[in-house]
């Protein structure tokens, strides 16, 4: 079986059966901006959650404390949808992603082509699919051809972010993970890949180039003729 | 005729104490202390001695001192963390440096010096120096040093890397109508640039010593934080939610440190405490304290007034050796001088050892 090292599916290559193998080189750029927005929204979502318990005085419920990460991360995303557009370091307009909450099951999406889902790690590991919906989609089974656009020619792969807190539930990092195959148990869980993410706060690009800007416009003149002499 | 506090500039210049040098030069303490106070004059070979192992030519030696560049704001913090060794270095190296820029800024139209003195308060102060430099309010600085120097402020950039301290800044010439700031080397251009305005705070507001030290330090920081960060426009661009991703985009935009951002946040009561002490924490967790991402890194700025009188004066050929003869340095020494002014790769490679020749012809006369 010949393989094929984009992330780029066309039905031509479903059809004669050629298999693809994700790689993080090869997605990361692609949904960096995605990354970017996720991790910010996490640094607000994780400290209100915080605040929730603490404005209560009890201690932190490790339950429903990502229920209410995901809670806060959804309202931050819709409003920062709006902040990417503003944001030209960004290569991606707005109309890119489309998020639509799923009960009691993390946020999930699509960006770019890529149907993503904002998953909680499990000890910086994709979570048990307990779901059907959610093995299928670490299954990466394709949507039925039927169903597909008629002009569509790509296929890219279900993508999972998975976040992290610390021990004093503080924001640790991202992951970026494509899985493989999952059913109800450890064992069962593969992924392609499952890297952490740097921080967006190193992911961000200047604008202005890096290089100092002439200075020619200081201006001094020579008053003295050995100048010119030397 | 040999000046002995030149004997002493060289000495302190190089680090070294009194028995120091003597013993690299094979005499006792009393004898340098002797030259240095001009109660004894060196013997030839012993000048030569000196002046091999301190890098100054012989003729330095000849030359008469005839002003010291102030210590300024220098003064301020031998009381914490230098030594007097250490305070003593970085005076030479600036006193050396702007005596030999004092002396090239004669033959050229420098620009007049353009800066505001007055006591209204750092806020009043900072909005005075902005409009003074024809800086718009509430945008940011994009260049400040040499902004500076286009207000005729020299901004000497030193080889020589203080500890904690990264600037110290004086009012130097005679009739101290020159304002100068010094910068330590090896420190990342968001650092530098706070310290340079810090440093500009005190040349603004406290030419005249007229509050505790503590308190004009206090008051330079909250300069450098009201002129690199007006509050009018803090309040604007610090908006909800306070990450450390939306205080990293605002160092791109305002060429200040994350954790300058954070404080002056802080400060205008735009975070509260525990977001401070939160986002304190997440930059300590990352290691972002110590040095914050390497992407966000500032494009280096270098003072180009000297780099440019030195091109004007020696040109780009043999800078070094005309320099370092008016200088009455070593090469070496020249060029260790000046490297933080001219571009790497204008200094020749070749490793310039005091003029053996000129030595020996010394020695011989």
């Amino acid at each position: 079986m010949k393989t094929v090292k984009s992330e780029q599916l066309t039905l031509d290559q479903i059809i004669t059966g050629q298999s693809y193998v994700p790689s993080f080189a090869d997605i990361f750029p692609k949904v960096r901006p995605l990354l970017i927005l996720v991790n910010q929204s996490l640094e607000d979502a994780i400290p209100s959650a915080k605040e929730f318990f603490e404005a209560q005085d009890k201690s932190i419920d490790r339950y429903l404390f990502p229920h209410l990460v995901r809670f806060y991360v959804k309202s931050q995303l819709e409003t920062a949808g709006l902040s990417i557009q503003m944001d030209e370091e960004e290569e991606e307009p707005e109309t890119n992603y489309q998020f639509e909450r799923l009960v009691n099951n993390g946020l999930s999406g699509t960006y770019n082509g890529f149907r993503f889902r904002v998953l909680k790690a499990d000890k910086g590991e994709l979570p048990i699919p307990f779901s059907n919906a959610k093995k299928r989609y670490y299954n990466q089974q394709l949507p039925l051809l039927l169903d597909m656009p008629p002009d569509s020619e790509v296929v890219r792969p279900n993508m999972v972010i998975l976040w992290e807190v610390n021990m004093r539930y503080d924001f640790h990092q991202l992951r970026l993970a494509c899985p493989k195959s999952g059913d109800k148990t450890r064992g069962s869980v593969e992924a392609y890949f499952n890297e952490p993410v740097p921080h967006a706060a190193e992911l961000l690009k200047a604008r202005e180039s890096r290089v100092a800007e002439d200075d020619l416009d200081l201006d001094i003149k020579a008053i003295e003729s050995e100048v010119e002499n030397k | 005729m040999i000046y002995g506090d030149r004997i002493r500039q060289a000495r302190e210049y190089c680090g070294l104490t009194q028995t120091e040098l003597a013993r690299k030069v094979g005499v006792n303490q009393s004898a340098i202390a002797h030259l240095e106070s001009g109660r004894n004059i060196p013997t030839t070979d012993l000048l030569a001695d000196i002046s091999e192992n301190t890098g100054f030519m012989t003729s330095f030696f000849e030359k008469e001192s005839t002003y010291e560049f102030p210590l300024g704001t220098l003064t301020f913090r031998a009381r914490s963390s230098l030594t007097a060794r250490e305070i003593n270095q970085a005076h030479q190296h600036a006193n050396v440096l702007f005596e030999h820029v004092q002396k090239m800024a004669d033959r050229f139209n420098i620009p007049d010096v353009k800066l505001p003195a007055t006591n209204e308060g750092f806020d009043k102060a900072a909005a005075i120096t902005r409009a003074t430099f024809g800086i718009p309010p509430n945008t940011p600085i994009k260049k400040l040093i040499i902004t500076l120097e286009k207000n005729g402020i020299f901004v000497l950039a030193l080889p020589i890397a203080l500890k904690k301290i990264d600037a110290f800044s004086t009012w130097a010439e005679i009739s101290a109508n020159r304002p100068v700031i010094a910068i330590s080397s090896g420190r990342p251009s968001d650092r530098i640039k706070f310290s340079v305005a810090h440093e500009l705070g005190h040349l603004v507001m406290h030419k005249i010593v007229v509050a505790r030290v503590a308190e004009m330090e206090r008051d330079a920081d909250k300069f450098a934080a009201e002129f690199l960060l007006p509050e009018k426009a803090m309040e604007y661009e610090i908006h909800s939610p306070v990450t450390l991703t939306s205080i990293a985009r605002l160092k791109l935009r305002w060429g200040v440190s994350m954790q300058a951002l954070i404080r002056r946040a802080k400060d205008l009561d735009i975070i509260t405490s525990r977001q401070y002490r939160y986002l304190f924490e997440q930059l300590s967790q990352r290691g972002w304290r110590v040095r914050e991402p390497r992407n966000l890194d500032l494009p280096e700025e270098k003072p180009r007034l000297v780099a440019k009188m030195i091109e004007k004066l020696y040109g780009n050929s043999d800078t070094i050796e005309k320099l370092a003869k008016d200088m009455c340095l070593s090469s070496t020494k020249a060029s260790e001088l000046i490297k933080e002014h001219i571009e790497e790769q204008r200094i020749p490679a070749q490793d310039y050892r005091v003029n053996l020749e000129q030595l020996q012809a010394y020695r011989s006369n």
